[in-house]
């Protein structure tokens, strides 16, 4: 079981290495494409383009500091909270792979959505800030809610005793 | 003249541009791993877009300062000076969102690519 859990959690730390990557090189792509959309509405006299490409350009510089920044500790914090042995009995080893995982998926899951934000932004449309932070907020309380529910069910289960 | 002054600036600006996208976009570094030939993929793409995304903002930066001038030039012909001064101060935004553009977003991008975290897992 520990070995399963060593691939998976590569795997997933090589993603995590992927997204960032990806994040850095669209968000630079986006912040361009933002520029040039200002460009055009500021010919035009489209005022409210010129507002929210601005407003995106912010936005997006927010969303990467928040990934990059805020993201990382505040994983470490919550993963500590996730119990890391689901009690006793044969469903032990079960609960270790679950809360190891459980960390690296939603840490991924959030670097994930911060990605799309940014990919929306890069092709031209606005960054929402607030989607990507309830996307955000959505992983942690679920992964909460799971290291709460995990030695639940193995007393209801009845194996320890 | 004018013109002429803008094109060199905007020559050298996108000299430097494409010295930061070498830099930016280079695959030295970490690697995805068993993601790395899609990064690889995703990493040429960017380029190439960085590149259409540049000349297309000097392109259509050259084309904002032409139609400010030709406002300004109206504005002075009917003797609006309400009208010229929009012109002027379009064509000085014009020329600051290219310098950022070309140089603020380069070093923004580095300092992103400094922050880089390492997984947390």
């Amino acid at each position: 079981m520990n070995e399963a859990l060593q691939i998976i959690q590569n795997v997933l730390r090589q993603a995590w290495v992927a997204l960032t990557i990806f994040i850095v090189s669209v968000g630079a792509l986006a912040m361009l494409a933002q520029v040039l959309r200002t460009l055009g509405a500021s010919t035009m006299g489209a005022r409210m383009w010129v507002y929210e490409s601005i407003a995106s350009i912010a936005a997006i510089l927010t969303l990467v500091l928040v990934a990059f920044l805020a993201v990382p500790p505040v994983m470490k914090a919550v993963s500590a909270s996730v119990p890391s042995s689901a009690g006793c009995g044969p469903i032990s080893e079960l609960g270790m792979l679950a809360s190891g995982l459980i960390a690296a998926i939603v840490g991924v899951r959030i670097l994930l959505s911060f990605a799309r934000t940014i990919g929306g932004a890069a092709l031209g449309g606005t960054a929402e800030i607030s989607r990507a932070l309830a996307e955000a907020v959505e992983a942690l309380f679920g992964m909460l809610l799971a290291g709460v529910v995990i030695p639940l069910v193995s007393m209801f289960i009845g194996v320890c005793h | 003249m004018f013109f002429a002054f803008a094109t060199n600036v905007f020559q050298s600006i996108m000299v430097r541009t494409v010295v930061a996208t070498a830099v930016l976009f280079d695959s030295t570094g970490p690697s995805g791993g068993i993601f790395a030939p899609i990064l690889d993929q995703i990493l040429s793409l960017c380029r190439d877009l960085w590149g259409v995304l540049v000349g297309l903002v000097i392109v259509v930066a050259t084309l904002a300062m032409i139609i400010s001038v030709l406002r300004g030039a109206g504005g002075m012909m009917i003797g609006g000076s309400k009208e010229t001064t929009v012109a002027v101060v379009g064509v000085v935004g014009v020329v600051l969102l290219v310098v950022i553009a070309f140089v603020a977003i380069p070093q923004l991008a580095n300092l992103m690519k400094s922050l880089t975290p390492a997984a947390p897992f």
